[in-house]
């Protein structure tokens, strides 16, 4: 199917029947999955379509979606959209629709071996894992796991002669492991989220996981005191995204509900404390030609040495600010586009993780939470309970530990909190961070 | 649509599918979000799609499209059953358990179509019930209105057509005030399976004006020290804890791998005594689940019957595997994922305590409550849940007192369950347009609540 000039058509049509200006958004997904525990549970495709019309008459801006491209729906949304916008009250901050639109130079976003990837090659990655497991230790068993792969294609027209398409692609693997003796149980996870097939290592994607589900059969609570906390990469960049990934968009800031607001250019954190927005990121996950606006992404420095330096923008929350965009617009085709970090990314140093543990004497090591998507990037508090960790004797790993939580106030722990910043830089979605150390943390039983 | 999709049906088990079934989903939904007095966003769409199951060989394809074209859709008839072979040699043996085959359709009850209602009414409530609740000290406030209106077609190799059809409407508030530099937001929405007439009969302005106040008042509030504490809990936020602790455990593809902590106990106690716990399709104030994605009707199965674990909930699939009959809970996001075991109206039953029996005897301890609450998250395995709780309040000499602010409580379900002392006599369920709950990347509404109930023991992660 042609997505631009399907868009190219409707932006024409809306105009004819009376947009002042009209911007098309369409996409096209495709791809495989195969969901599995020590079986292939079940193996499925899916191919799905959407159109989205954003349109303004007289500053009123109106919009529908819908996932059929057929010509009547296509019609329909128009002029639905169109009946919206005359309803709709006038929206005196609004300016145009983006008219410096255009691509980036951008590398790894698209897998050729993805796009005529068979299922069976995905069913051989499973085989891989499960034996893999098996043969790992006999007290292991895979639960709940599934390797998912696609190729995306979205297009933006617009009245302003934008007319741009980019093609993506995906591939992502979790596994989750548990460990079984005598009673006793534990259990571990590991997932990956990639642009390229190539870039997971199903043979060793498992034993992390394998090896904490085992440790975990012997792990415990620990009575509550205060002490260092080593976050490992993946559960920072989540708290990372929790904490970060709202409140540093332009439209929360215009809108009062960011705590950052105002705050530009001044110290927000310590000097160690590097974040970077990096849209142009090779294979990163967040990496696209052109954001959803049709803007070329493009590198925002977010934190340097401690100074606030940049909000993330979309068209609409640029022009508002009469600043330009930096290329952040995200949406589905269903919604509008919103500003969202593309690829947030906490600088890493040269200091190895191990390094991190062995210059703890007494600490705990967090390797999986849960819950810590509920902490609060407004007021900064923090919490998570641990559900897979060790304790950190004199920078070896020890006793492994779960039910404690942990809790402190995030504002304070990059202010002057993380005293050590590891190397090995990784993703949860399209956050990226190493390990760090924070110099101490509350820790509460939890019974 | 029903003549192609059982053409559909006849290709699939021509080509070799011992059993294929069909969903045909069919929707619109629209939200319109006011931001600070402003219309923000008025976001319309519409839906629909195809998803085809299929069972070769004891292994299960699946395939999903959103284009309907007759010729395409055979072509992932196709697929689908070659899918299904793809894994054969390490497929799981899917048997559906025997069930009844339905021909039934359902309608969740609603008088006034959206449609009915102009786009200017529409805005107009959402604005009106916006500003309401922007008063001094307010620093955000975001009202959204939405609704939906989905039609779902089941049909089966087997004979079974089922339709659904339910409407949905809501609106939801989000108020963030400050104080001496402190931020703090509060959330709060009130959803029905009804039609427009919930959101024309209700007093959105004193709605939205309350969580205004109560987050004026949570920004000046203090967070109790860490601990643990005998608390009341409201009904939202039990039902809360119920969904994700208990609820999901209890979920029958969980106990079958062995990921649940209620694994092995069927027959023995689980909670207190006082403890019935319910999943259920109909309730008033929950979502509108008659029949589930398999077909099935969904039956009322008590999970925890005066605290002794009683049974599970079921797809056709893990009640082969468990030897246990279906109860209607194989539930997909839509069209586009294949059914899994969902919860639908989670919820415990009532008991015969005021609300001031519930205090009465705490010399200091906290009321816990859902209203505002962000959410939680439950290790199944484990047991272990962590929630943070919307604004709360202290109480002191079997009296609530002050309000306290950012309360997180944790613990082990089976425990807290057994700490249950007391169940209050009042009752209520509630469910959300606005949200839901996710399972292995689908989202599905749901219902949860109770009665309020006093628990002996609570950890609380605070300052």
């Amino acid at each position: 199917m042609n997505l631009l000039s399907l868009g190219e058509k409707t932006v024409k049509l809306a105009e004819k029947l009376g947009a002042d200006e009209c911007e098309v958004y369409l996409t096209s997904v495709d791809g495989n999955s195969i969901t599995f525990a020590d079986k292939i549970e079940s193996v499925g495709s899916f191919s799905s379509t959407g159109l989205g019309v954003r349109l303004i008459v007289n500053k009123r801006i109106g919009f529908y979606s819908t996932s059929s491209l057929s010509d009547k729906a296509t019609k329909q949304a128009v002029r639905t959209a169109l009946a919206i916008a005359k309803a709709s009250n006038q929206n005196h901050e609004w300016v145009s629709l983006p008219t410096r639109t255009g691509k980036a130079q951008v590398k790894g976003v698209f897998d050729k071996e993805i796009e005529v990837m068979k299922p069976s090659v995905i069913a051989d990655a499973v085989a891989l894992i499960i034996d893999g497991v098996h043969g790992y230790d006999k007290r292991l068993a895979l639960t709940r796991s599934s390797i998912s792969v696609g190729v995306g294609k979205d297009a933006i027209s617009n009245s302003y002669g934008t007319s741009l398409e980019r093609s993506e692609s995906f591939a992502s693997a979790s596994v989750e492991v548990k460990a079984e003796e005598a009673g006793k149980k534990g259990a571990a996870g590991e997932s990956r989220l990639t642009r390229n097939w190539g870039e997971i290592d199903f043979q060793a994607l498992f034993c992390p996981a394998a090896e904490r589900a085992l440790k975990a059969m012997d792990a415990k609570s620990i009575a509550s005191e205060r002490m260092p906390i080593v976050w490992m990469n993946d559960v920072f960049a989540r708290i990372l995204s929790v904490m970060f990934g709202g409140t540093l968009s332009a439209d929360s800031v215009q809108s009062r509900r960011s705590p950052w607001a105002g705050r530009l250019e001044s110290q927000i954190s310590s000097d160690n404390f590097n974040l970077v927005d990096d849209g142009l990121r090779e294979a990163g996950v967040g990496t696209r030609e052109f954001d959803d606006d049709g803007i070329p992404q493009q590198m925002t420095p977010i934190i340097s040495k401690g100074i606030l330096k940049n909000f993330l923008y979309d068209n609409y929350t640029a022009n508002k600010d009469k600043v330009l965009s930096t290329g952040n617009a995200h949406r589905s085709y269903t919604s509008f586009p919103t500003p969202y970090p593309n690829n947030l990314t906490l600088k890493p140093t040269n200091v190895r993780l191990e390094e991190l543990i062995e210059e703890t004497e007494h600490g705990l090591y967090v390797t999986e939470t849960i819950g810590e998507w509920l902490s609060n990037p407004i007021s900064g508090d923090l919490s998570a309970t641990v559900t897979n960790g060790f304790l950190i004797e004199k920078g070896e790993l020890t006793q492994p530990v779960k039910d404690v939580i942990i809790s402190g106030n995030f504002f304070k722990i990059i202010n002057g909190g993380i005293n050590l910043i590891a190397n090995d830089l990784q993703n949860s979605g399209s956050t990226y961070a190493p390990s760090i150390r924070v110099a101490e943390m509350a820790l509460t039983e939890s019974k | 649509m029903l003549d192609l999709i059982k053409s559909l049906i006849d290709r699939a088990q021509k080509i070799g599918a011992s059993y294929a079934d069909i969903r045909y989903q069919s929707g619109n939904s629209s939200t319109i979000t006011i931001e600070n007095g402003l219309l923000k966003r008025y976001e319309s769409s519409e839906l629909s799609g195809i998803g085809i199951r299929v069972i070769v060989d004891k292994a299960m394809g699946f395939a999903s499209s959103t284009v309907l074209e007759p010729r395409l859709l055979s072509k992932k008839v196709t697929q689908a059953v070659k899918l299904a072979k793809t894994s054969k040699k390490r497929a799981e043996t899917t048997i559906l358990s025997e069930t009844r085959t339905k021909k039934a359709s359902a309608k969740s009850s609603f008088k006034r179509d959206p449609d009915s209602v102009s786009h200017e009414e529409r805005i107009s409530i959402a604005l009106d019930a916006n500003k309401a609740a922007m008063t001094e000290g307010i620093r955000n406030s975001t009202t959204r209105l939405g609704w939906f209106h989905e039609h779902r077609l089941f049909l089966s190799s087997e004979g079974s057509e089922v339709t659904t059809e339910t409407m949905m409407t809501g609106l939801s508030q989000s108020s963030v005030a400050t104080h001496n530099g402190v931020m703090e937001s509060v959330y709060d929405g009130e959803s029905s399976c009804a039609g427009f007439e919930f959101i024309l009969s209700n007093d959105w302005c004193d709605f939205t004006k309350k969580v205004a106040e109560s987050s004026l008042q949570a920004v000046k509030a203090k967070t109790p020290p860490a601990g643990v504490y005998e608390v009341v809990s409201d009904p939202d936020l039990i039902g809360l804890i119920l969904h994700e602790a208990l609820g999901h455990a209890s979920e029958g593809d969980l106990v079958i791998t062995n990921e649940s902590v209620l694994q092995g106990r069927l027959g023995q106690r689980v909670a207190s005594p006082t403890v019935t716990i319910v999943d259920d399709g109909l309730v008033e104030g929950g979502y509108f689940l008659p029949y589930d994605d398999e077909g099935v009707e969904k039956t009322r199965q008590v999970v925890v019957d005066h605290g002794i674990l009683k049974g599970f909930l079921q797809s056709r699939d893990t009640a082969h595997r468990m030897v246990s009959s279906t109860t209607g809970n194989a539930r997909a996001q839509g069209f586009g994922s294949r059914p899994i075991v969902r919860q639908a109206n989670f919820f415990m039953e009532k008991g015969d305590h005021s609300f001031e029996e519930l205090v009465e005897g705490i010399d200091e301890g906290l009321y816990i409550r859902g209203k505002g609450a962000m959410g939680g998250e439950v290790d199944v395995g484990l047991g272990a849940f962590t929630f943070r709780c919307g604004p709360s309040y202290i109480i002191k000499h079997g009296k609530v007192g002050e309000m306290v602010r950012s309360v997180s409580v944790s613990g082990l379900v089976l425990e807290t369950l057994k700490n249950v002392s007391r169940v209050g006599k009042d009752f209520e369920i509630r469910t959300s347009l606005f949200g839901g709950c996710g399972k292995s990347g689908q989202m599905v509404r749901v219902g949860h609540g109770g009665p309020p109930v006093r628990i002996d023991k609570m950890s609380i992660g605070g300052s």
